[in-house]
C-alpha cells in the first residue's frame, strides 16, 4: 500500500482529486515522520507550481525587517501590543481569559447537551390557548394556540435580541437606543429581522407567512441553496410556502391577520377547507368536510369566538350544515345532501 | 533571485558548512536527512545571523504558505498577516532552536493550524464566542488527522465556486486581488454600495455552508478537551 503513494497521488490528494477511501491511506502514511516530511516537501512544490496569486515578497520582508528593528530596541516588543489595547498584553489578562473562555467554552459544550434547559426559557401553548408574554427589554409577545417561543436564558437583550418561534405569535417590539435588531427565527429555513416594529410570524407545516403592521422588517429566508432577502413595509404580507417559495402581497388591513389576539377571528374569502387547518393549528382538532363542493365554500366576516365549540356553532349557523363533533374529530356535513 | 537551494552535486564534505552532522542524526531519528539536506545552508544561517536566516526562510516559504494559507481563509490580506505572523514568532522566540524536524514541515503545519483555527474562529464569531477567541493561538486543538486540513480548504473552494457569477467575481476580486471597493466599482460599472452588498452576501452564503459542518467539529473538539 505504501509503495502507491507518491508525488502524482499526494498532488492529486491536494488538488481533492481523491476518494475517501485515498484519503485514509494518506492519513495512515503521513504517521510515518518520514513520510510527513515528503508530505510537507511535495506541499510546497505543489504550492509552486499551483500558485493561487503571486505574493509581494519585498513588501513582506520590508514588513519583517520593520519589526525586527523595533524588536532590537526592544525586546519586550510584541506585534500583538500595536493592535490590541495595552491590557490585553499582560500575560495575567491572557491567562485570565484563557480560563474565562474554557470555562465558556465548556458552558457552550454543556449547552450542546442540555440546550433546551439550560440556555432557554420555553412559552408554549396548547390548543386554544392564547397568552401574553413580557419580555425582559419590554417587548411585547402574543402567542397564538398550539405555538411555543424560546427565549435565550442568558444575554438576551446585552448583545443580540434573537427569539425562536414555533406556530404563530404577534410581537410588538421595542425600539432600542442603540438600534439593536430583534430576530425571530424559525425551523422553517427563514428568519424575521426588526428594528422596533409591529408584526405577526406564522411558521407552520404547510406554509409560513409574515404580516408587518408598523415599522419595517427585513425577512431572510433560503430558498434551495440560495440564502435571499426581502424588506417589508407596512401592510405588507409575506407568505412562503414549503419550499420557501416567496410571495409577497400588499394587505390593506394587516390587523386582520392578528385578530386572534382578541379571540376575533377575520375570514376573507377563506374555504371551509382551510377553515378545518385553522381550527386543526389552533385547536387540535381533527376536521373533516364529506363534500367536496362544501369544502371549497367560502366565509368572509369577523366573527368572535372564546373556544372552538363557539366558532363550530357559528359556522354550522352561516352555512347552515350539520357539524358532529366526537372528542378531537368534527365532521361537515351540508344539510340538503345528508341523508 | 538569491540562490537559496544549497548545491548538492557536491558531497557533503566539500560544502561550506561541511562540518560532521549533529548527533542524532547517525541515529534512526526520520528527520535527519531532510535537517541536513536541503535546509542546511538556512540551518547554519540562522545559528550566525538569526535575521538573515528568517530572511532566507521568507524567501524558500512565503510565497506557498500565503498561497496555502489563502485556500483556508479565503482572503490575501488574512493570509499574509498569519504568515508573517508565524515568521515573526519564529524570530523573537528563536523557535528554531526547539525544532527537531525541518522547517518547513515546522512551518507549513503551523500555517495550517493557524488558518484552520482562524477559519474556525472566523465561522463560531456570529455564534457569540467569547472575543476571547479572537486570537487563534490554540495550536493544541488541531485536527488529529490531516485529511481534515484538506477537506476544509476544498470545502471553501466549493463553497466559493457555488456563488452566483457576478458575485464570485467581485469576490474574488476583492480577496484574491486584494482590490478596494471603488477599483471593483469602477471596473465592473457598479456602485461601491452594490459591491458593498454583493461582497457581504457572498460572506454570508459561504459561511453559512461552511457552518453546520464545521462548527459542529469545533465545539465536540473542545468538548473532547474538557470533559
Amino acid at each position: 500500500m505504501k509503495a502507491e503513494i507518491n508525488k502524482e497521488f499526494i498532488f492529486s490528494y491536494l488538488s481533492g482529486k481523491t476518494s475517501a477511501l485515498q484519503k485514509q491511506m494518506v492519513d495512515e502514511w503521513v504517521k510515518q515522520p518520514a513520510n510527513e516530511e515528503l508530505f510537507y516537501k511535495w506541499l510546497v512544490e505543489y504550492e509552486y507550481q499551483h500558485p493561487q496569486y503571486l505574493t509581494q515578497l519585498p513588501e513582506a520582508l520590508k514588513q519583517f525587517h520593520a519589526y525586527a528593528d523595533k524588536f532590537e530596541a526592544d525586546p519586550t516588543y510584541e506585534i500583538f501590543k500595536e493592535t490590541k489595547a495595552s491590557l490585553k498584553s499582560s500575560p495575567r489578562f491572557w491567562n485570565t481569559l484563557m480560563i474565562a473562555a474554557s470555562l465558556s467554552l465548556t458552558l457552550i459544550a454543556l449547552g450542546w447537551f442540555f440546550e433546551d434547559h439550560i440556555v432557554y426559557q420555553t412559552h408554549s401553548t396548547t390548543f386554544g390557548e392564547t397568552r401574553s408574554i413580557l419580555l425582559s427589554d419590554k417587548t411585547q409577545v402574543t402567542l397564538n394556540a398550539n405555538s411555543s417561543l424560546r427565549v435565550p436564558r442568558f444575554g438576551f437583550g446585552a448583545k443580540t435580541r434573537e427569539v425562536f418561534l414555533k406556530g404563530e405569535a404577534n410581537f410588538a417590539v421595542t425600539h432600542q437606543t442603540n438600534n439593536q435588531k430583534f430576530v425571530v427565527k424559525t425551523d422553517k429555513d427563514f428568519e424575521v429581522v426588526v428594528l422596533g416594529t409591529e408584526f405577526t410570524v406564522y411558521s407552520r407545516q404547510q406554509r409560513a407567512k409574515v404580516v408587518l403592521n408598523k415599522g419595517k422588517v427585513q425577512l431572510r429566508y433560503q430558498e434551495g441553496q440560495a440564502q435571499k432577502q426581502v424588506m417589508m413595509k407596512p401592510g405588507d404580507l409575506v407568505t412562503l410556502d414549503q419550499r420557501n417559495h416567496l410571495q409577497q402581497i400588499v394587505t390593506s388591513q394587516p390587523e386582520k391577520y392578528a385578530a386572534w389576539k382578541d379571540h376575533r377571528f377575520v375570514f376573507d374569502d377563506t374555504t371551509l377547507e382551510e377553515l378545518g387547518k385553522i381550527m386543526e393549528e389552533n385547536y387540535g382538532l381533527k376536521v373533516k368536510i364529506e363534500d367536496q363542493a362544501l369544502a371549497k365554500r367560502t366565509l368572509v366576516g369577523s366573527f368572535r369566538a372564546e373556544n372552538a365549540d363557539e366558532l363550530l356553532e357559528i359556522i354550522s349557523q352561516i352555512f347552515n350544515i350539520n357539524i358532529v363533533r366526537n372528542g378531537d374529530s368534527v365532521i361537515l356535513t351540508d344539510h340538503s345532501t345528508a341523508p | 533571485m538569491e540562490q537559496v537551494y544549497p548545491d548538492h552535486s557536491d558531497n557533503k564534505g566539500s560544502t561550506p558548512f561541511g562540518e560532521s552532522l549533529p548527533p542524532h542524526a547517525a541515529s534512526e531519528n526520520y528527520s535527519s536527512h531532510f535537517e541536513t539536506d536541503d535546509e542546511l545552508f538556512i540551518r547554519k544561517t540562522l545559528e550566525k545571523n538569526l535575521r538573515l536566516g528568517v530572511e532566507l526562510l521568507y524567501k524558500r516559504y512565503y510565497q506557498p504558505m500565503c498561497t496555502h494559507a489563502v485556500k483556508f481563509v479565503g482572503s490575501r490580506a488574512t493570509a499574509e498577516d498569519l504568515v508573517s505572523e508565524i515568521f515573526f514568532q519564529f524570530y523573537t522566540k528563536q523557535t528554531f532552536l526547539e525544532i527537531d524536524t525541518s522547517y518547513r514541515l515546522y512551518l507549513f503545519r503551523t500555517v495550517r493550524n493557524r488558518a484552520y483555527n482562524y477559519l474556525r474562529w472566523d465561522l463560531g464569531r456570529k455564534a457569540d464566542l467569547l472575543e476571547a477567541s479572537q486570537k487563534p493561538i490554540l495550536d493544541e486543538s488541531q485536527p488529529d488527522q490531516i485529511s481534515q486540513f484538506e477537506e476544509l480548504y476544498h470545502d471553501v473552494e466549493e463553497a466559493v465556486n457555488k456563488l452566483p457569477l457576478e458575485r464570485r467575481r467581485i469576490y474574488l476580486m476583492r480577496k484574491f486581488e486584494g482590490k478596494k471597493y471603488q477599483e471593483i466599482a469602477d471596473e465592473l460599472n457598479l456602485s461601491v454600495k452594490t459591491v458593498d452588498v454583493q461582497l457581504n452576501r457572498a460572506s454570508q452564503y459561504i459561511r453559512s455552508l461552511l457552518k453546520d459542518k464545521w462548527m459542529l467539529s469545533l465545539i465536540s473538539l473542545l468538548s473532547s478537551l474538557f470533559f
